[in-house]
């Protein structure tokens, strides 16, 4: 997939996760198991991403003798994602409109 | 390949990152391995996911230099937002810092009331009434409050102290010897002054007092000095010069050890 086109459409489906309630990396990546298959290491550079652009927050805190950082969405992130189902939607209709029911 | 050593390649690949950064990205790796592990994958499965290394390496190093996205501070120039975005780290991890330790702090000052609370009701059973119950209360609370704190307090202070001293020693000893020499720079010339027209001046008594050949040799001595304490002057002036730049230096360098090394 086109390098950016994934970018994007990868910051939707992490802040999806992400909205559905507090969540940590691990999570993150099995709620998204046969959405979007990503990685760790593809995983970081997008959560640090949406960290900066003030979409997410993070915090850390202990889970059974070690430390775990958990994400939470803002609500510029809600708006993000709003934002990003639309071109989602858009992206399939345009789908449609060019190629019609085929694959 | 071993987590361990896997993450050391990481580190080494990192080395350009900021501390901070690099700190992050190895406790989200940490965090990552566990929950993996947690999960029942092998180590050997977990390494192969998280992919090479040097790949991993590349992308952090990535997203920190190609903003090639839109988001609402797009027109900013890259290096002030990258030293926004800095700024906010690291309030933010101050801020969680300080709340980590309130929390630990209030836990301990909760567990202390309790245990008192429970003390003083087994105190209570015996000879005091209601009423007196409510203040006690209170009072106590209130000294909780105040207890653990000032212990805190007191632990660090001595250790801080002795910390004072011995830097102070060593940096006090430096400071004093310049100190000294510099005075002796500044005494010097006129000391040498001093002495050779007092020489000059005890040739003349001589000369007037009739032994002519010791009086001339006096006198000539005391020329000699004075004209060489006239002759370095420059020289002490430039000392001296030397000096205080050197003392500027001493206290820039005394400056950055106290100020922290982060910026250096």
């Amino acid at each position: 997939m086109d390098i950016q086109l994934k970018k994007g459409i990868l910051d939707v489906c992490v802040l999806h996760a992400i909205s559905k309630g507090e969540s940590y990396g691990y999570k993150i990546i099995s709620d998204l198991e046969g959405v979007m298959e990503i990685s760790e290491s593809t995983l970081y550079p997008i959560l640090k991403r949406l960290e900066a652009g003030g979409f997410i927050t993070a915090r850390t805190a202990e889970y059974s003798g070690r430390l775990r950082r958990y994400y939470k969405i803002t609500n510029s992130g809600l708006k993000k994602l709003v934002d990003g189902k639309n071109d989602l939607l858009e992206i399939n209709q345009i789908y449609r409109k060019l190629f019609g029911g085929r694959i | 390949m071993t987590y361990n050593e896997w993450r050391d390649e990481l580190k080494s690949n990192l080395l350009c990152v900021s501390e901070s950064e690099r700190r992050r990205v190895l406790d989200y790796y940490a965090e990552a391995y566990a929950d993996r592990r947690d999960a029942g994958f092998s180590e050997r499965e977990i390494i192969e996911d998280f992919g090479a290394p040097y790949d991993a390496a590349q992308r952090i190093l990535g997203e920190n230099r190609t903003e090639s996205y839109s988001y609402d501070y797009e027109e900013e120039p890259r290096s002030r937002r990258d030293a926004r975005r800095q700024e906010r780290e690291e309030r933010e991890r101050r801020r969680e810092e300080e709340r980590r330790r309130n929390e630990e702090r209030r836990e301990e000052e909760r567990r202390r009331a309790e245990q008192e609370r429970e003390r003083r009701k087994n105190e209570r059973r015996s000879p005091r009434d209601e009423d007196d119950f409510d203040f006690y209360q209170n009072g106590d609370a209130q000294r909780y409050n105040e207890e653990p704190k000032k212990q805190k307090r007191g632990d660090y202070s001595w250790v801080f102290v002795i910390l004072c001293i011995v830097f102070c020693v060593p940096l006090f000893g430096l400071i004093m010897s310049m100190v000294g020499i510099t005075i002796g720079l500044c005494v010097a010339p006129f000391s040498l002054l001093i002495s050779g027209v007092a020489t000059a001046g005890h040739g003349i008594g001589i000369l007037v007092s009739g032994n002519i050949a010791g009086g001339l040799c006096e006198l000539g001595t005391g020329v000699i000095l004075t004209g060489v304490a006239i002759a370095l002057i420059p020289l002490f002036i430039k000392l001296v010069k030397l000096m205080w730049n050197l003392f500027s230096k001493v206290f820039k360098w005394i400056k950055s050890l106290f100020s922290g090394k982060e910026n250096a």
